[in-house]
C-alpha cells in the first residue's frame, strides 16, 4: 500500500510542528523573563514568532509557482486555440503544442503528450495529467477542456473563449497586483519608520534623558536604580516591534497576494530585521 | 430535546399574532434563500419559546439587580428579550442578504465558467452540475448544488426550478438578475448561450472598473494600517515611556503595562483586522 501525504495533511503537519516549536520558545522566553534576562527573553519571542517562517516560505513559493504556472497555462491555451481554429482535431493540436516550452506547465504537457501517444482518449488524458496539479485555474481549465472534448460542439470557439477569458483575467490581475504592491511597500516603510524611531529614541535620546533628568526621576539619579525599569521598558517596546513585524507581514501578504499563509514568510523577514535592529541597539 | 420540542409546540399561538401573520410569507422566503432548512411556523414558535425563556430569566435577573442598582438597570435588562425578538425577526432576511452577497462575490469567476461551458452544447442542468462540482466558487457552487438537487428530486425542468427559485425571494442581487435573465431568455425563445455571453461581455467590461475599486479599497486599508497600527501605537509608546521615566514608580509600572497593552492588544488586533478586511475585499477576484 502506497503511503502518500495529502496537501491538507502537509499543511497540518507544518502547522503542528511550527506550533510546537513556537510554544517551546515561548516557554523558554517566559523562564528567561522571570529571571530578569530580558534580552534573551525577547530574542526567544522573536524565534517563537519566526517558527512559522518555513511554513510561510513554503506557501509563498507555492503561490509564486501558481502565478507562473497560470501564465504558462494561458500561453498553452492561446497556442492550442490557434491550432484548433485552423481546423486541427484537439488531439493533434495538443500534440503540436507539446513541442513548445511552457516553463512550469511543461510537466503537465509532457505527461499529456505521453498519455496521448499511449493511446488514451483526449478527455481521459487531460483528466489524468491536469489532476497532478491542484491549482484553481488548472482545475477549471481541465473541466472545460474535458467537456469540450466529450460533448463536442464548436471546440475551436470553446478553446478560443477559454484562452481569451483567462488572458483578460490574468491581465486585470496583473495590473491590480502592480498597483497593490506599492501599498505593500507603504506598509514596509511604516514598519521601518516605527523601528527606526524606537531604535533612535531608546539608543540615543532615552538614556540621555534619564541622565539629564536625574533629579526629577523617581528612581534617583541617572541609571542607578532605574536600570531594571529601563530594561523592562525596552523589553515591552521591543515586544511591540516584534508583534508589529508579525502583523505587518500579514497585512503585506493579504494586500499583495490575498493570502494569510504566506504572511508568515513576510513576518519572518520583518522579525529578522527586528532581530538585527535589536542586536545593534540593545546588543544580544 | 423532546421536552424542548414539546415546549416549543406550545407557542404555536404566536403564529396568529397579526404582526406575525403579515410577515409569514416574507420570512419563509428569506428562510428559503438563506438555506436555513426550517419552516416558518417552526422558526416563529422557536423564536417565541426562546423569547419567553429569556424574558423570564431577565425579569428574575432584573428584580435581583434592582435591589443593588437603580430601576434603570431593570428596564435595560427587560429590553433584552425584545431586542432578541426583533433580531430574530430580522435574522432570516440578514442571512439571506449576506448569502446573496457572498454568491455575488464569486459571480464574476462563475460567469467566466458559464461562458466557457455555454460554448459546448450542454444543457443548463449540466452547466449547474459542473458549477456545483467546482468548489472554488464557494457559496455559489453550493447554491448550484441546491438547485441541481431540487431539480433532480422533483424531476422538474431546471428552468421551472429557477423560476420557482426567483419567486422564493424579494431580495435583489446580481446572481438573481442573472437567473432572471436566463429564465426570460428561455421563455422568449432566444438562445441561452447568447444571453450568457452578453452578460459575460458586460462583466468583462466592468472588470477593470471593479479592479480599480478594489485597488482604492486596499489603498484605504493600507493607509488605515499606517495610521492606526503604526503611527498611533508609536506615539502612545513614546508618551508612556517618557511618562514612566519622569514620574513616580507606581506610574512608571502603570505606563509599562500600558505599553504592554498597546503591544499585545492594539497592534495585533488592529493589524489582523485590516488583514482580514483586505482578504474579504479580495474574495472572488
Amino acid at each position: 500500500m502506497e503511503f502518500k501525504i495529502k496537501e491538507n495533511d502537509k499543511d497540518l503537519i507544518f502547522i503542528i510542528s511550527s506550533m510546537f516549536v513556537m510554544f517551546l520558545f515561548l516557554f523558554i522566553s517566559i523562564t528567561y523573563y522571570l529571571e530578569d534576562h530580558y534580552k534573551t527573553s525577547i530574542f526567544m519571542i522573536e524565534l517563537a514568532f519566526m517558527s512559522f517562517f518555513p511554513y510561510g516560505l513554503w506557501n509563498y513559493l507555492k503561490l509564486r509557482h501558481e502565478w507562473i504556472y497560470n501564465q504558462n497555462l494561458i500561453l498553452f491555451l492561446n497556442d492550442l486555440s490557434n491550432y484548433v481554429n485552423t481546423g486541427m482535431p484537439l488531439r493533434e493540436a495538443i500534440l503540436q503544442t507539446a513541442r513548445n516550452k511552457y516553463g512550469a506547465f511543461s510537466s503537465v504537457i509532457r505527461d499529456l503528450e505521453a498519455r496521448l501517444h499511449m493511446g488514451f482518449s483526449v478527455a481521459d488524458s487531460i483528466e489524468a495529467s491536469f489532476s497532478k496539479i491542484n491549482y484553481k485555474n488548472n482545475k477549471i481549465v481541465k473541466t472545460l477542456l474535458v467537456i469540450a472534448d466529450k460533448v463536442g460542439g464548436d471546440i475551436g470557439a470553446s478553446v478560443s473563449q477559454l484562452a481569451l477569458a483567462f488572458t483578460s483575467y490574468i491581465n486585470a490581475k496583473k495590473s491590480q497586483m502592480a498597483a497593490v504592491s506599492s501599498y505593500m511597500i507603504i506598509a514596509s516603510i511604516g514598519y521601518g519608520v516605527y523601528l527606526f524611531t524606537i531604535a533612535l529614541v531608546f539608543d540615543t535620546l532615552f538614556p540621555q534623558f534619564v541622565k539629564l533628568s536625574g533629579g526629577i526621576t523617581a528612581f534617583g539619579s541617572g541609571f542607578s536604580l532605574s536600570l531594571v525599569y529601563i530594561q523592562q521598558f525596552e523589553y515591552y517596546v521591543f515586544l511591540s516591534v516584534v508583534i508589529l513585524g508579525f502583523v505587518t507581514g500579514f497585512v503585506s501578504s493579504t494586500l499583495k497576494e490575498n493570502s494569510f499563509k504566506s504572511g508568515f514568510f513576510y513576518s519572518g523577514i520583518y522579525i529578522l530585521i527586528a532581530i538585527i535592529a535589536q542586536a545593534l541597539v540593545w546588543g544580544l | 430535546m423532546k421536552f424542548f420540542d414539546n415546549f416549543k409546540s406550545h407557542f404555536r399561538f404566536s403564529l396568529y399574532f397579526p404582526f406575525v401573520q403579515k410577515r409569514l410569507t416574507d420570512i419563509q422566503k428569506d428562510l428559503n434563500v438563506a438555506r436555513m432548512h426550517i419552516q416558518v411556523d417552526e422558526y416563529i414558535t422557536s423564536l417565541f419559546a426562546n423569547f419567553m425563556i429569556i424574558a423570564i430569566i431577565s425579569i428574575i435577573a432584573g428584580l435581583f439587580l434592582t435591589i443593588e442598582y437603580s430601576s434603570l438597570v431593570f428596564l435595560i435588562i427587560l429590553s433584552v428579550p425584545f431586542i432578541y425578538l426583533y433580531i430574530g425577526f430580522k435574522y432570516p432576511s440578514i442571512k439571506a442578504n449576506s448569502r446573496l452577497k457572498k454568491i455575488d462575490r464569486h459571480l464574476g469567476e462563475a460567469l467566466r465558467f458559464f461562458a466557457n461551458l455555454s460554448m459546448s452544447n450542454i444543457t443548463m442542468l449540466e452547466m449547474l452540475e459542473e458549477v456545483c462540482k467546482e468548489k472554488s466558487f464557494s457559496t455559489l457552487s453550493s447554491e448550484a448544488c441546491e438547485l441541481v438537487t431540487s431539480a433532480k428530486f422533483a424531476s422538474k425542468d431546471i428552468f421551472k426550478i429557477l423560476e420557482e427559485y426567483l419567486m422564493m425571494t424579494s431580495q435583489k442581487s446580481k446572481w438573481l438578475l442573472f437567473i432572471q435573465g436566463l429564465v426570460t431568455a428561455r421563455k422568449s425563445g432566444s438562445i441561452e448561450r447568447d444571453y450568457i455571453m452578453r452578460v459575460y461581455e458586460d462583466y468583462r467590461n466592468d472588470m477593470n472598473i471593479e479592479y480599480m475599486k478594489l485597488t482604492d479599497t486596499l489603498s484605504m486599508y493600507a493607509e488605515i494600517f499606517i495610521s492606526i497600527v503604526v503611527s498611533f501605537p508609536l506615539f502612545l509608546i513614546l508618551v508612556f515611556a517618557i511618562m514612566g521615566i519622569v514620574s513616580k514608580p507606581a506610574i512608571a509600572v502603570a505606563s509599562m503595562y500600558y505599553i504592554l497593552l498597546v503591544s499585545v492588544l492594539l497592534i495585533p488586533l488592529g493589524g489582523l483586522m485590516i488583514a482580514w478586511l483586505s482578504k474579504i475585499a479580495q474574495e472572488g477576484y
